[in-house]
């Protein structure tokens, strides 16, 4: 495991996609807090409001900070796509290139290459998700201010929120592993992600409209989502209830999706 | 029941080994023995299942039925195999060099990268720098392969077509490197092939498949002998020359094609033929004794399965 293990973070550290996706990453978050700041200067300049009325309390950027982008940068469809291209890549890779028949003919048993390939992904989506939450911090922090309220709470939100990019990743190691292909498995890991939420909630109107009771809630299925979740848990403060239902939630999609990937990868003719 | 010096003979032995894709028989209850130091000739048309075969002799297909044994144990997929093997295109990482993809299969098998230069030497891949694998040549990355299945010293080493694609001086640098390391390094390789006269360089046992089932083992050696042989005697007058040497022999063993009379057996008779044709006047330009090769020798082994 130990030799398999070296073998996949040898190539991880050299793999062009990993640091593509980093510096898109790092770009579109700069990109983004400097449109907001942008913005903002405008609104300074034609309506003669000053920083203080708009980031104020009740000011239509109130709490902008480099701690509300610290704990926002996960969320998203951008995270997503990262994460779709460059695990399938990685993942896809010995399939393509046909590298997986000497790993797998030298006797290391199939689990155990799904298993060291996980977990080098898993920590370079980790030092991914942190990379893109400190880029998002520096960033608002020079176009706004640092913020306030860094405590063992907001701790445990990021961790938590690493959490859910575990459970994306693992779910595009699963597309990977089962395609071979990156053509399919990164179509599906872009797809997915997007897809899947609205056919969450058009089962929850469904739901609704066949029960005839308004009353009935209306996230019934999607309160379960990573996306939902990852939403509910990008702020500051966030209730402790809320991290712990999320956590659960994302270490069973985790749990579920490395099921399927072993059994997948059991049955796999390479 | 085999005692365990019969059963330890064979490097590599296939039992019954069975292979179904849906109700499509790929491999049909196939017996092979090869033994230590063997070059082992797979021959077979397309999708006679040779390639099947191999991989599931290096675990990467699942046997529907049969197993697969090294020196009498058997072969799981998690066994510690020092087997090399090149299936279809060769696996390597195109966006390194030739010494990183060395480096990175190092460090997977746990070696030290000392091995590197020297199996470069051996592959004639020493100087290719910083090239990467993805500019290679077919040979070039062909050759890529078969280095890194000479990773860790394996005792055996299964490549499938290695020669495919590849130009005929590339095809006798492949040869030149599987005879170099059967002899100096005592490896055993198992090899598939469509071209049979090239295969018949290196070979030293056929396994002949057809249609998943494996017809027969023989040795190269014992192929020699079963072979037909033929006397090839060009002359001036090839037809008052079969009448002449149809005093001698019966005429059913005698034919004409062109300039040429072909004579089957008698072969111990050929001073003879040669004496009595130039007495009568005639020229004797070439008499050549020809023995039916590998190719013909499957052909005729096909024809009989029809």
């Amino acid at each position: 495991m130990r030799q398999l293990l070296a073998f996949e973070y040898r190539k991880l550290v050299r793999s062009k996609a990993l640091y593509i996706c980093l510096i898109v990453m790092a770009v579109l978050s700069v990109a983004g807090v400097i449109i907001t700041r942008s913005t903002m200067n405008m609104l300074n300049s034609f309506g003669g409001m000053y920083d203080d009325d708009l980031m104020g309390a009740g000011g239509f950027f109130s709490g902008y900070s480099g701690m509300r982008y610290l704990v926002s940068s996960c969320k998203g469809t951008n995270m997503t796509i990262f994460f779709a291209i460059f695990v399938t890549i990685f993942i896809c890779a010995d399939f393509t290139e046909g590298t997986i028949k000497n790993i797998v003919a030298r006797g290391f048993s199939r689990e155990k290459v799904f298993f060291a390939k996980s977990i080098v992904i898993c920590s370079g989506s980790v030092v991914f998700s942190i990379l893109s939450m400190l880029v998002g911090f520096i960033a608002g922090t020079i176009a706004f201010e640092a913020g306030s309220g860094f405590d063992g709470g907001v701790v445990v939100t990021l961790l938590v929120q690493l959490l859910a990019m575990i459970a994306y990743t693992m779910m595009n190691v699963l597309l990977g592993v089962l395609f071979g292909k990156l053509g399919g498995a990164l179509t599906l890991g872009i797809i997915i992600p997007l897809v899947y939420p609205l056919l969450i909630q058009l089962l929850d109107l469904l739901i609704v409209v066949l029960s005839k009771n308004y009353d009935v809630r209306s996230d019934f299925f999607s309160r379960f989502t990573v996306g939902t979740n990852i939403d509910k848990i990008s702020e500051l403060d966030v209730p402790g209830n809320d991290l712990l239902i999320a956590a659960v939630i994302f270490a069973v999609y985790i749990l579920f999706f490395t099921l399927l990937g072993v059994l997948a990868i059991r049955k796999k003719e390479v | 029941m085999k005692g365990a010096s019969e059963m330890d003979e064979f490097i590599l032995e296939t039992r019954q080994l069975t292979k179904k894709f849906g109700n499509k028989l790929a491999v049909d209850h196939v017996n092979m023995h090869i033994k230590k130091g063997d070059i082992y000739g797979l021959i077979g048309k397309n999708g006679a299942g040779k390639t099947t075969i191999m991989r599931m002799m290096l675990s990467l297909a699942f046997p529907t039925s049969g197993d697969i044994y090294m020196y009498g144990k058997k072969i799981t997929g998690t066994s510690d195999v020092r087997m090399g093997s090149l299936i279809e295109a060769p696996g390597i990482f195109k966006s390194y060099t030739a010494y990183e993809n060395l480096k990175s299969f190092c460090v997977l098998y746990g070696i030290k990268d000392t091995i590197i230069e020297p199996i470069l030497k051996i592959v004639g891949l020493a100087d290719t720098g910083k090239k990467k694998a993805g500019q290679f040549s077919l040979g070039m990355k062909q050759r890529l392969g078969i280095a890194i299945a000479l990773l860790a010293e394996p005792e055996i080493i299964i490549l499938d077509e290695p020669v495919n694609g590849l130009d005929p001086a590339g095809i006798k640098d492949v040869r030149d490197l599987v005879i170099k390391l059967n002899k100096e390094k005592g490896v055993t390789f198992v090899i598939s092939s469509h071209l049979l006269d090239e295969l018949s360089k290196m070979v030293t046992k056929y396994g002949i498949i057809n249609n998943g089932f494996l017809l027969e083992e023989i040795d190269a050696g014992e192929l020699e002998r079963r072979g037909r042989h033929q006397m090839l005697i060009t002359v001036s007058d090839p037809l008052r020359s079969a009448d002449l040497i149809a005093t001698m022999i019966p005429p059913q063993d005698i034919c004409i094609a062109g300039n040429q009379v072909i004579v089957n057996a008698h072969f111990e008779e050929s001073a003879r033929f040669n004496k009595l044709l130039v007495e009568n006047g005639i020229w004797v330009s070439s008499l050549e004794l020809k023995s039916e090769g590998v190719e013909q020798y499957y052909m005729n082994a096909m024809g009989d399965m029809r």
